[in-house]
């Protein structure tokens, strides 16, 4: 069998991806990509993203302001070398990107403008109308197809990371078109594959992030950190979780109850919609646990409403509302109040990496949102992510490239061998068996079990039912049956995998919540409230094993700036 | 650059002779209109024949030019008038709606200093412009 | 919410493995007042039967995965609500003037190959160094090129195009859409280099302006009179070459 072989391998194609696999390219001349992605590169989720990419651009501006900023935001569980490097190359990254055609919204003066957004100090986010991810992604995508030294697998979905000598050495990956299993053999590979916010309910993620590559890594032993950061924004809708975007909050929109009352009186009085996000959405289980919310089929809900505002305002500053709601769920928010809920929006955590997006296993690197460099920490601070792709992107490309060049690859003919044994197990576990769990099902009541223990508020109680709970699907999984066995485009296999990669990562960061007895940025435990600084100023790493996961925690890098209360 | 050694048989939907007509149990009305715009250059041309016919009579003497015209006189004729007319007209519509679409992107190709003359101005300007044209050209006829 | 209203949807399938020609199935779902066309289409998968196949992500119409042909009109599948066809059945079908892979999936290579041809990227005789700042664009500038920066290749141009359906080697709205927006940028140098591939027999000259392409485009990109442009644009610089050869050309 002939093994496709490349430098660097890129898992995932979406804004780190190809921003790594460019990078790679222009550190190594000569060094050979590849970009393994089970969408076509301008599907991935990176598309989605709509309010801006935060640099230091401007003169009332500057770099330490904006590590600051970032620090505070993450309650203080960022790395704080990190933070520095990451402001410092922001800036260039985001002209870089100027260069290569985004379509950033200028001034009169044709100087890229930048907009304030929620924990930014000062105006530091640059935008591309709020269509940001958008025309980020499809800019780098389209500038990667100059590079004739990247070869893509599109529609190719990885099922795992082969390795060997204690290194990674490639992937095994099923070309969804055909049904065949391959090898791939790469000196490095890199995982940028994105979040996993589709192991809850409701979440503003695309169908497609599933966490698949934080569980392609901790199931070769890498630990995956911080698991339990996941942020909520406090506006989405119901059941698809469409992003009503906190303009729409700052343009003087209301939250309602059931009650018809404008509840967040009782919980920010001072700042009523404009409070912070996480503030936010715990108010809304407060309300919904007083039973002061409207019930639906997608669970229950609150409304936006901004009837009051008027046509004319909502289209000429919020028409992107206005067009998601009425195409998208059929709402007209001029008559209708739009109904909102918390949903889950970013996770935080992800495969450990250093600085660089080096994970502890050699050849294997990370960056993106699947990847925790811990630039985030507790707590994301919005228009911080697309930079991070950007700047985090770019270092992994180049360290892997360099790794590459000084190391040979692994041996073909054990990697063909490797391949075969993957299609033979894909095969026995979901075409051999009659199994009678569905995919839907077990997937349908994991997101509830995370729903329950570990969403917005969490207590020892609920998650250690939900730990439970996810050890029984874990085992309902092997019983899993799927009615396509044909070969050619077979979604419900891939949504099978998916599951599998799913219900790792839920494992995970279940456990990992359930030991992280405080309070810190989007991990809010009704049971310790506090910060405890003493005994969690630290990252939590969950490793995979035979029976539960064994979580074990690692110092927070502080460079120059001491914990403080987080108050806005 | 997808590597695409591993093809499969795919099915390529037969497309109907009739397409403009019945899309897939369904009538487009923009498909047939765009169809009936194709069809208006044969009218133009078979008009154009006669024409050039005509002209050719004329160098045979008034006598086969009165008669000729005579001839058109008949029903079907005019009604091939009337039609090719109508075709004539629907072309030039639609031919000179199209000019707006070089402006509409906000770059237009016809611009005064950095703004961009609106798509609507350039329409009404060719519309008027043919108007006019056919005017004089009228005027030109009816009083020779 | 609902007393158990229900509509039926046909769906196009076509398993080249069991069958050389595609057939239709029809399934019955519970109708829900907001729920779109591809929401109809998860329900089947999920809870009726696991072996249809088609492409989806974002269902926010900004990846472009889920086009397919609704009723006969190519459309975002996510943006089509279910209610506006109520109580009539509702038939699904991969987009037309592409080859089936799969049920509602299509095969694009075709135009991933003609994105590149077209070269979308920008292109310079001279890089200017990161260090040195950004570009400057006025707002001006950038409204030249944004409308055809707006596609997200989600096809439905192609699928509502007869030209391509019965001639391949169109360069198609989309591609060429992409081409002219980079020609318009003005960071860009590049249009000599696209014109062989925009300016040709394949390209505008192919195109008899049907204009279906612009009415079906979710993102108002309006292909066609990126082409009509094009096409006036080059009429104009062959002329002035014509008669002033000694002219510079643009």
């Amino acid at each position: 069998m002939n093994i496709p072989m490349h430098d660097v391998l890129l898992v995932g194609g979406g804004g780190a991806g190809l921003r790594a696999a460019i990078a790679a390219s222009e550190t190594y001349r000569g060094a050979d990509i590849g970009v393994v992605s089970k969408v076509y590169p301008m599907r991935s989720h990176t598309v989605s993203a709509e309010g801006g990419t935060a640099a230091v651009m401007r003169e009332d501006d500057n770099l330490d302001l904006h590590a600051y900023d970032t620090i505070k935001g993450s309650d203080f569980l960022c790395d704080q070398d990190v933070v520095e490097a990451f402001v410092k190359e922001a800036v260039d990254e985001v002209i870089q990107l100027e260069h290569w055609g985004c379509p950033w919204s200028r001034d009169e003066d044709g100087r890229v403008s930048v907009r304030a957004f929620g924990g930014m100090s000062v105006k530091r986010t640059l935008y591309a109308a709020d269509k940001t991810g958008f025309h980020m992604l499809h800019a780098l995508f389209q500038t990667s197809l100059k590079y004739d030294a990247i070869t893509r697998y599109d529609e190719w979905f990885v099922t795992s990371l082969l390795v060997e000598d204690g290194r990674v050495c490639g992937v095994t990956a099923l070309n969804i078109r055909s049904g065949n299993i391959h090898a791939i053999g790469a000196k490095s590979v890199i995982i940028c594959t994105g979040g996993a916010g589709k192991i809850f309910p409701f979440t503003t993620n695309a169908a497609i992030k599933n966490g698949d590559g934080m569980a392609l890594a901790y199931r070769i032993g890498c630990p995956l950190k911080d698991l339990e950061f996941v942020q909520y924004h406090p506006t989405g809708l119901p059941g698809t979780g469409i992003l009503m975007t906190e303009a729409s909050r700052g343009e003087g929109g209301h939250l309602v109850n059931s009650q018809g009352e404008r509840y967040l009186s009782e919980y920010v009085p001072g700042k009523m919609e404009l409070g912070p996000r996480d503030i936010l959405s715990r108010s809304f289980i407060h309300e919904e646990r007083k039973d002061n919310v409207f019930k639906g089929p997608d669970g229950s809900y609150v409304h936006l409403d901004l009837r009051h505002l008027g046509e004319k305002i909502i289209d000429e500053r919020l028409p992107f509302v206005r067009e998601l709601t009425r195409n998208y769920v059929g709402i007209d928010p001029v008559y209708e109040p739009i109904p909102v809920r918390p949903v889950v929006h970013y996770c935080m955590g992800g495969v450990h990496t250093d600085i660089n997006g080096a994970t502890p296993i050699p050849g294997l690197y990370a960056a993106g949102e699947a990847a925790c460099v811990s630039l985030n920490g507790a707590n994301r601070l919005g228009s911080n992510s697309l930079t991070e792709c950007l700047v985090f992107g770019a270092r992994a490309g180049q360290v892997a490239a360099q790794h590459a060049a000084d190391t040979d690859f692994a041996d073909s003919a054990s990697m063909a061998r490797m391949a075969q044994d993957e299609q033979k197990r894909i095969e026995t576990q979901f075409f051999g068996t009659n199994g009678k769990e569905r995919v839907a099902n077990i997937r349908d009541d994991l997101r509830k079990t995370m729903e329950e223990g570990a969403g917005i508020f969490r207590t020892e109680d609920a998650l250690k039912t939900t730990c439970d709970t996810i050890r029984t699907l874990k085992e309902r999984y092997k019983n899993i049956g799927i009615d396509d066995h044909s070969r050619v485009f077979n979604t419900d296999l891939v949504n099978a995998l998916e599951l599998g990669y799913m219900l790792d990562v839920a494992e995970g960061l279940a456990h990992s919540a359930l030991l992280r007895r405080e309070s810190r940025g989007s991990h809010a435990r009704s049971d310790y409230e506090e910060r405890d600084d003493e005994n969690f100023l630290k990252h939590s790493l969950a490793y995979q094993t035979d029976g539960d996961p064994r979580i074990e925690y690692l110092p927070v890098t502080l460079t120059r700036w001491e914990p403080e209360e987080r108050t806005y | 650059m997808m590597l695409d050694s591993e093809t499969t048989k795919t099915y390529t939907r037969p497309i109907s002779k009739a397409w403009w007509l019945r899309d897939r149990g369904h009538f487009n009305r923009r498909y047939f209109m765009f169809l009936l715009r194709e069809l208006t250059s044969v009218f133009v041309a078979l008009y154009v024949v006669l024409f050039i016919y005509e002209i050719f009579l004329l160098t045979k003497g008034p006598d086969a030019h009165a008669a000729f015209r005579e001839s058109l006189n008949s029903g079907p004729w005019i009604a091939f008038h009337i039609i090719a007319l109508l075709f004539a007209l629907y072309h030039s519509y639609t031919w000179l709606g199209l000019t707006t679409k070089m402006q509409a992107a906000g770059r237009g190709l016809v611009k005064i200093g950095t703004k961009t003359l609106p798509p609507i101005l350039i329409a009404l300007g060719s519309y008027g412009a043919w108007i006019v044209a056919t005017i004089i050209i009228a005027y030109l006829f009816l009083t020779l | 919410m609902s007393d158990h209203k229900t509509i039926k949807i046909t769906v196009l399938r076509y398993r080249p493995e069991e069958e050389d020609a595609p057939t239709e199935q029809t399934y019955e779902v519970e109708f829900r007042d907001d729920w779109v066309v591809l929401d109809a289409l998860n329900h089947i998968k999920d809870h009726i039967d696991g072996t249809l196949s088609f492409r989806w992500s974002c269902r926010m119409g900004v990846c472009g995965s889920c086009g397919m042909m609704v009723n006969g009109e190519p459309k975002l599948t996510c943006a089509a609500m279910l209610r506006d066809y109520y109580p009539k059945e509702v038939r699904v079908e991969p987009l037309v003037n592409f080859p089936i892979v799969r049920d509602l999936v299509t095969d694009m290579t075709d135009f991933m190959d003609k994105l590149k041809a077209v070269k979308p990227w920008i292109i310079r005789e001279e890089e200017k160094p990161v260090s040195e700042g950004e570009y400057r664009q006025t707002p001006d500038q950038l409204k030249d090129y944004k409308q055809f920066s707006q596609c997200i290749n989600c096809m439905l141009c192609y699928a509502a195009c007869p030209v391509y359906g019965l001639e391949h080697d169109f360069v198609g709205p989309a591609a060429i859409a992409l081409g002219h927006r980079y020609n318009l940028d003005s960071r860009d140098e590049g249009i000599q280099q696209r014109q062989h591939v925009i300016a040709s027999k394949e390209g505008i000259w192919e195109c008899t302006y049907v204009g279906e392409c612009s009415v079906v485009c979710p993102k108002h990109v309006d292909p066609a009179e990126a082409i009509q442009q094009t096409k006036v644009a080059t009429t104009t610089n062959r002329f002035k070459s014509l008669v002033m050869p000694w002219g510079n050309k643009t």
